[in-house]
């Protein structure tokens, strides 16, 4: 369970402060697939990074699971990271010279417990996306598509219950975003709760709950159609 | 999970080998003039040590009655001296721990005669029979005295090189008679040459005799000069001034002189180096240039990397992973460095060597020391690049254009 109660971020910016995010309030129950959409500025990137534990709020408060956020240092936020979160970016974030299957375990390099075969689960992950005969390659010999699906192994290969991806197909032609979408999907109905940010009105109708921002508050949420689950995204409008 | 992180520092050295090499180059420089600098001064020490067994032995000191003079050498005469008791100087070692010989010398200039050739002012000397031991001065042709030699008197005479030269050029001189001050001795043996002392005075200018032969031909009261061997160099000084400290106590005269003289020629020899300390300066001065070449290097290197960091701290990556991974590379690029810096400080003190004439001597200590200067440069200046990079914001660092 991610909540978020009244949580606020300001940036100082000479006179003017800009606030990114306006006493936001929300809870999302696991197992959900949600879209985060909203123009450009409307403060969507900064709840995903304090979602991600990447960054923290000014004030409010966040829970993961009932652990508050922010009571934990540093590096409780970075083992929070690498053990509950997988994070797929649009620009992938796949280490150059690193194979597919060394980037993907990568984030057993952080972790406090890797598992006894890093590159047998890492293989597996890389199975499950589809690309078990690309392990070998770079990521400049794979196609944008299949990029990003090394990109979600590494999402994956740490077991997290959060994939959090933002625009995971701004930079994909429409049959590669077809697919990554489909991916998505699938984790998600194998119970991982999965938040895109995106602003393509086309993925985002792909979701069951879909989250709107303006000017750092919660505009808009849709629920399913067909009513149930209603309980699972409470947002505060 | 610190092997897995120096597994990758390794990585990412070897990734780009051209600017892990530029970013050692002003370690290696500075570590390679260390290197020459220790091997000189392990040269100087050397010759040291050369030149003090030259002049007797680097284990022993002097100790006298009086005082050494201007250009006053280790064998000038003091005849006439206030003396010593015999037994007094010969149970020393069983009141001064330590000392394993003592050689009382019986000291005197006198004219030596054979034939109708003189020599005059030739030094005499009444020794016992660990005089081969203690002055590390062994017999060439014929024989040392025997203890019976010594302990009846026996009027017998080993002579220094020059002595047989002047006496006996060309012909053997074992067996032939000189006379000292007068007085008849048999020559039972010839000390192989040593050349010039110190003072200027040819070394090999000697007749050595029984003590109990010096005795009857100069008539002293007691000895004057001793000489003394220690079991370790290292506690040279103490074990002096402790033997000056005992024998003082019998001694009536007052004041007793010492001489070490591996701690004279010592100091005259450091005093004079100042090319050594010219060259340690430059050496250190390279070491902290390297080490700033190195730290700027790996702050760039850093910066293209930025988004690389913000990746690593998404994935998990703790503020002290990517500190630790910083600290691995600038300490492994300093102990390769430190490594190529001894080569390279080797083929330099070579050709120094020879173009220079300089003495060198490459010992442990050069690499030793090399290498530990290095590691010490690289987790100094890694520090820095190190925590710069740990504090990275995760988030502006994902987003970064390096």
């Amino acid at each position: 369970m991610i909540k978020l109660d009244k949580v606020s971020k300001v940036y100082a910016n000479g006179h003017a402060d800009i606030i990114a995010l306006n006493e936001v309030s929300l809870q999302v129950a696991p197992g959900i697939l949600i879209a985060i959409q909203g123009a450009s500025g409307s403060g969507k990137s900064t709840l995903l990074n304090i979602l991600g534990c990447l960054d923290r709020p000014t004030s409010g408060m966040y829970t993961v699971d009932d652990a508050d956020i922010g009571k934990l240092s540093e590096e409780g936020m970075a083992i929070l990271r690498n053990q509950k979160f997988g994070f797929v970016f649009q620009s992938f974030h796949l280490l150059p010279r690193y194979t597919a299957l060394e980037n993907v375990m990568l984030p057993f390099l952080y972790s406090l417990s890797p598992p006894a075969n890093p590159e047998q689960t890492a293989t597996e992950m890389l199975e499950r996306v589809g690309l078990g005969n690309r392990a070998r390659h770079l990521p400049g010999e794979l196609s944008g598509g299949q990029q990003q699906r090394v990109a979600i192994a590494r999402a994956l290969v740490n077991k997290p219950t959060i994939i959090l991806a933002d625009e995971p197909t701004g930079a994909l032609d429409s049959k590669s975003s077809q697919e990554i979408m489909d991916l998505l999907s699938e984790l998600n109905a194998d119970g991982m709760t999965v938040i895109i940010i995106t602003h393509e009105p086309g993925i985002a109708a792909q979701c069951p709950y879909m989250l709107t921002l303006a000017d750092g508050r919660i505009h808009e949420l849709r629920v399913p159609d067909t009513g149930r689950g209603l309980e699972k995204v409470v947002a505060y409008l | 999970m610190r092997g897995r992180l120096l597994g990758t520092a390794i990585r990412q050295l070897r990734s780009n080998k051209l600017a892990t090499l530029l970013m050692a180059s002003g370690i290696i420089v500075g570590i390679a003039m260390l290197t020459v600098v220790i091997a000189l001064g392990q040269g100087t020490k050397a010759r040291i040590l050369e030149r003090v067994d030259r002049m007797g032995t680097a284990d022993t000191f002097t100790i006298r009655t009086t005082p050494w003079g201007e250009g006053g050498g280790g064998g000038s005469g003091d005849h006439g001296g206030i003396l010593l008791g015999f037994q007094d100087i010969v149970n020393l070692h069983e009141h001064v721990p330590g000392v394993s010989a003592v050689l009382p010398t019986l000291n005197a200039r006198g004219t030596v005669t054979a034939g109708v050739m003189v020599l005059e002012g030739v030094s005499v000397q009444g020794v016992s029979q660990n005089f081969q031991q203690v002055r590390n001065w062994a017999v060439q042709a014929g024989v040392f005295f025997s203890d019976f030699d010594i302990i009846e008197g026996a009027r017998a005479a080993v002579i220094g090189q020059a002595v047989a030269n002047h006496f006996f050029a060309g012909e053997d001189p074992l067996g032939k008679s000189i006379l000292v001050e007068g007085f008849q001795l048999e020559v039972v043996g010839v000390l192989a040459p040593r050349g010039a002392t110190g003072s200027g005075r040819n070394a090999d200018e000697i007749v050595l005799v029984p003590q109990d032969a010096f005795t009857k031909v100069f008539q002293p009261t007691g000895i004057s000069t001793v000489t003394v061997q220690v079991e370790n160099v290292n506690d040279i000084e103490r074990l002096a001034q402790e033997a000056k400290a005992y024998l003082e106590t019998l001694f009536s005269g007052g004041e007793l002189y010492v001489r070490i003289p591996m701690s004279t020629v010592g100091t005259r020899q450091e005093t004079s180096n100042t090319f050594t300390r010219y060259l340690t300066i430059v050496a250190a001065v390279a070491l902290l240039i390297g080490g700033i070449i190195m730290m700027n290097l790996t702050s760039l290197s850093i910066s293209a990397r930025t988004r690389e960091i913000g990746l690593r701290k998404a994935l998990g990556a703790r503020n002290k992973d990517i500190s630790l991974q910083i600290l691995f590379e600038t300490t492994i690029i300093s102990i390769f460095a430190g490594l190529l810096g001894v080569v390279f400080g080797y083929l330099l003190k070579n050709i120094l060597a020879a173009r220079l004439e300089l003495q060198t001597v490459m010992t442990w200590h050069a690499p030793v020391t090399g290498l530990f200067f290095a590691i010490v440069i690289g987790l100094f200046f890694g520090v820095r690049p190190a925590n710069r990079a740990a504090r990275l914001d995760p988030v502006t660092a994902l987003r970064s254009a390096g």
